[in-house]
């Protein structure tokens, strides 16, 4: 899987580019958003444009990036952009649309930090 | 009297329902689909009954056996052969069915029905039957009338008063229909029809026989009775259906016993009203557990032998027989099993089968959850003051 990485006004903007973020690209995905982390990074928009399906390994990723900006490093926010309705659809059956806060497109996620 | 189920459909518009399932089994309320046309035969003196099958044609064969527990008499037509012990199907077309039947003993010496196995109705085919005696015909059709946009998938009739069908169009686009009024698939017929059919060809009813007698001005004739018609030919219509006979739309025997107003269950209940929070219209079937805190919300339709767990939220669903439902489930509008997830627009929602079983899974599946699962799992449970 390839993931484009931006910044944007101070946000790190993670576009994967597969339409399935599942257990064969979910490591990387997963790496991605870690080194963003490490480098500094508290503001994650992850676009989700591409993205149709995600599996509980990718979902795995995002929430454990969401847990080490909220638990440990004590700010910053993982935020979603572009979501498509199947992972709508999923997300609102595991009720994680009430964590992830998600907006209709990157720049809205972005201006969302400010 | 003698009639005909037409039973061997493959049902590719109610996947993936249907993928392990023959649409005449799909389950209305605890009981198939076909079930409820064996009784409505039954009540109106059609007590011979044969029914053609093709695909998973085991799973019919083996719930209705003789017919004796439905208290008529079936045999069956089976459309296809095996090669090695595969069964491939050989679909002769609806009227090309009837007419092997037909051709193998002569089978229908007098009027005798035919329904497509795939709707459910409370018709008084008595009445139907005086119609299509009283015009002499040939062929009776059963028909219904319809809003314009919804005519696409059906054939449709132009009538004379007297009932006479002067035109026959089958699934024309909307805006071409000649009328709105459609076919419903339930049919008397004389034998004088199979004259028309030839023998070993695949041969339609309604693309080929009907057309036929009409452009022949044979005596075919169309009655539009009142009555309720659910037809079951994609996912969200058995969807629709099931939401129907749970509000009461569609009357029909529930099984098992009211245990408050508006819920009914069968036996063996783990369940204590007092404890979870369910309104009605709700049907639980047998040996199914409800944990306390569990939300159910009708209408609502759970099978047998399922597991809903504290914290789970069902509104307005089908969860099919052997469904875990944890307490990390939302799910609102959905047809649920252990193997799929449906919204009510038939789109399908992967999950149990997609490293979601912590989510829906078949309640007799034992699990080893991955690193990610657990994490997701203590997460959500973590959270779960903000996501109540």
């Amino acid at each position: 899987m390839k993931i484009d990485i931006a910044e944007r006004n101070g946000a790190a903007v993670v576009r994967p580019t597969s339409a399935r973020v599942d257990l064969e690209v979910a490591g990387e995905f997963r790496a991605a958003l870690v080194q963003l982390i490490n480098s500094g990074h508290r503001r994650l928009v992850v676009d989700m444009s591409d993205v149709d399906f995600v599996d509980s390994s990718g979902l795995g990723a995002l929430v454990s990036a969401l847990k080490t900006l909220k638990l440990v490093k004590g700010d910053g926010d993982v935020r979603l952009a572009n979501v498509q309705p199947p992972v709508v659809t999923l997300l609102e059956i595991i009720r994680l649309h009430r964590v992830f806060a998600s907006y209709p497109t990157v720049d809205q996620a972005v201006q969302s930090f400010v | 009297m003698k009639a005909m189920i037409l039973a061997g459909g493959k049902g590719t518009r109610v996947r993936p329902i249907t993928d392990a399932l023959p649409k005449p089994m799909i389950p209305i309320v605890g009981r198939p689909l076909m079930e409820f046309l064996i009784d409505l035969l039954r009540q109106h003196g059609f007590d011979q009954i044969i029914v053609s099958t093709a695909y998973l044609s085991d799973a019919i064969e083996s719930y209705f056996r003789e017919g004796t527990r439905f208290g008529v008499q079936i045999g069956y037509s089976y459309e296809g052969h095996h090669e090695s012990g595969r069964p491939v199907p050989e679909g002769l077309g609806s009227a090309g069915g009837l007419k092997r039947v037909q051709e193998f003993s002569g089978f229908f010496d007098d009027t005798f029905a035919v329904l497509c196995g795939d709707a459910i109705i409370d018709l008084d085919l008595t009445a139907a039957l005086e119609f299509h005696r009283d015009r002499k015909a040939m062929a009776t059709i059963v028909l219904k009338e319809l809003p314009r946009s919804q005519v696409g998938s059906y054939g449709v009739v132009k009538t004379a008063p007297d009932g006479r069908i002067l035109q026959f169009q089958e699934k024309p686009a909307p805006e071409a229909a000649i009328s709105t009024t459609i076919n419903t698939g339930i049919y008397l017929f004389e034998p004088g029809i199979f004259d028309l059919i030839p023998a070993d060809t695949v041969f339609d009813l309604g693309s080929q026989l009907f057309p036929l007698l009409a452009a022949r001005g044979l005596p075919f004739f169309g009655v539009a009775l009142p009555f309720s018609w659910i037809d079951i030919g994609s996912t969200p219509d058995y969807w629709r259906a099931t939401q129907m006979i749970l509000r009461g739309e569609f009357e029909i025997d529930m099984p098992g016993r009211e245990l408050a107003p508006g819920i009914w269950g069968g036996i063996n209940l783990a369940l204590d009203l007092a404890a979870t929070d369910i309104r009605p219209p709700v049907y639980i079937g047998s040996s199914t557990v409800i944990e306390p805190g569990a939300t159910v919300l009708g209408p609502t339709m759970i099978g047998r032998n399922c597991v809903i767990q504290g914290g789970a939220r069902i509104n307005a669903c089908v969860v099919n027989d052997y469904t875990l439902v944890s307490r990390f489930a939302d799910l609102d509008q959905k047809i649920v099993s252990g193997r799929f997830c449906v919204d009510r627009a038939g789109r399908n929602v992967e999950l149990a089968n997609n490293g979601y079983a912590f989510v829906i899974d078949d309640a007799r599946e034992r699990r080893q959850w991955t690193d990610d699962d657990q994490l997701l799992m203590e997460f959500l449970k973590s959270q779960s003051s903000t996501l109540e």
